[in-house]
């Protein structure tokens, strides 16, 4: 009895201290308030999952790269894979374009291409690479996506607040402007 | 702009977060079978061997069977560090580099990996490839947000697995993706070209020559070749003679 006691106590002397350093230390960074800032709006494009063969395109943003056989697969970076052949290796060709939103990774097995769209794994059977098709999903398999995003998505004005996104929270779909917003410590250029 | 990132919080929280996997030693014991398998560059963060995906992200390695690709069934997933970038195999082991380290890992059994040995360095980018005495790690503090202070290509005595030990650094620009075929070490360093060493003496890498006038991010040595991911394409070299590559043809627009 007197042991538990002492645990109440203990206890109640961290919750008290505890609070004392949150009021001085992050505490007092969230109750930083922006009169008006914006926020991330997280959901699911689903326009974002469609996959489709396309024909070759220019590489831009050029990938990561995987090889199997005679050919070449590289990553156009969050587009998609170009595929190309290189049996004559002087001349190689540009077989198609593969359109995966949110690209960054390829690896390919039995004519299937292994690789992410968005956070999710998939699985793409390309036997016929004009006729690409999706035969497997794993959502949520690489959320390591949202780290890269979470970077790089950013209100479209110049020169305003926004809430920096949170990678754990998923896909940046929009944004909406609120009045006494706190957390907003992003800022445009 | 300014950011400070939750996602950051959470990095140095998990920091100390140290978290024991437990995969049980399988009775699963067949040698990987790379022989039907394609070839990744040492930027990946997705490898197969035999019929396993093996995937990192920021913290994890995850697994999944492909035996069925129509069905990828995750098999384990565990926490191994953080800021962990690319993974890549060598025979029945996985080297998995991060922002602060190398990792080995067994794939004794391969829906399971287990952790074999581990080295930490300064803080950088770093691909990692081996071979069955050596691996090979860069770091680079040149155009990436790594952090990193080094522009080294570090070499690991990994004959002990389970304590791999530094012992050579050699400075270079902006050291990147890398590949090693018979004898020879290829290191991307971007528009400072593709440097090529002699690694016939294991762990005294002997620069022979740069390749220079493109843009050299990754590179795989595949079937007597090596192509290279360029910032903006590809390109073929001729590996016959592995310390001489000779230009085959180029995939821009």
């Amino acid at each position: 009895m007197r042991l538990q006691l002492y645990t109440v106590v203990i206890l109640a002397l961290m919750a008290v201290l505890g609070s004392s350093c949150f009021d001085n230390g992050w505490g007092r960074r969230y109750q930083d308030k922006k009169p008006s800032a914006f926020v991330p709006i997280y959901g699911i494009d689903s326009s974002l999952r469609t996959i489709a063969s396309a024909s070759p395109q220019p590489t831009v943003a050029a990938g990561k790269i995987y090889t199997l056989g005679n050919r070449l697969y590289q990553v156009e970076n969050s587009k998609g894979i170009h595929i190309i052949d290189y049996q004559d290796v002087n001349h190689p060709v540009k077989l198609a374009f593969i359109t995966i939103p949110g690209c960054s990774e390829v690896t390919v097995r039995n004519n299937v291409l292994l690789t992410n769209n968005m956070n999710d794994l998939v699985s793409i059977d390309i036997s016929d690479v004009s006729k690409a098709k999706l035969i497997a999903r794993v959502p949520k398999a690489f959320n390591r996506y949202f780290f890269d995003q979470a970077v790089v998505a950013r209100p479209a004005p110049s020169n305003v607040y926004y809430v920096c996104p949170d990678p754990w929270q998923g896909e940046v779909v929009g944004w909406k402007v609120e009045k006494n917003v706190e957390g907003a410590f992003c800022k445009t250029n | 702009m300014k950011i400070i990132l939750p996602g950051r919080l959470l990095q140095l929280m998990l920091i100390f977060a140290v978290i024991a996997s437990c995969s049980k030693d399988g009775n699963s014991a067949a040698a990987p079978d790379t022989a039907n398998n394609g070839a990744g560059g040492s930027l990946a963060r997705y490898t197969i061997v035999g019929d396993y995906l093996y995937l990192v992200d920021d913290y994890n390695l995850d697994v999944y069977d492909c035996h069925n690709l129509a069905n990828p069934v995750r098999k384990s997933s565990q926490q191994i560090g953080f800021g962990i970038e690319t993974i890549y195999p060598f025979r029945d082991k996985l080297f998995i580099g991060s922002t602060n380290g190398m990792y080995v890992y067994s794939l004794e059994d391969p829906a399971a990996p287990r952790l074999e040995g581990a080295v930490t360095h300064v803080r950088a980018c770093d691909p990692v490839v081996a071979n069955d005495s050596a691996a090979y790690v860069t770091l680079r503090n040149f155009g990436t947000t790594c952090g990193g202070t080094e522009n080294v290509l570090n070499v690991y005595n990994v004959k002990d697995v389970q304590h791999p030990r530094l012992v050579r650094t050699v400075t270079m620009k902006s050291p990147g993706g890398l590949g090693i075929h018979q004898s020879a070490l290829y290191v991307c360093e971007g528009q400072n070209g593709l440097t090529v060493f002699d690694i016939s003496k294991g762990y005294e890498p002997l620069e022979i020559r740069t390749l220079k006038g493109k843009d050299y991010q990754d590179v795989i040595p595949y079937n007597g070749l090596l192509i290279c991911h360029l910032s903006d394409g590809i390109c073929f070299y001729d590996l016959s003679d592995p310390l001489h590559p000779v230009e085959f043809g180029t995939v821009k627009n």
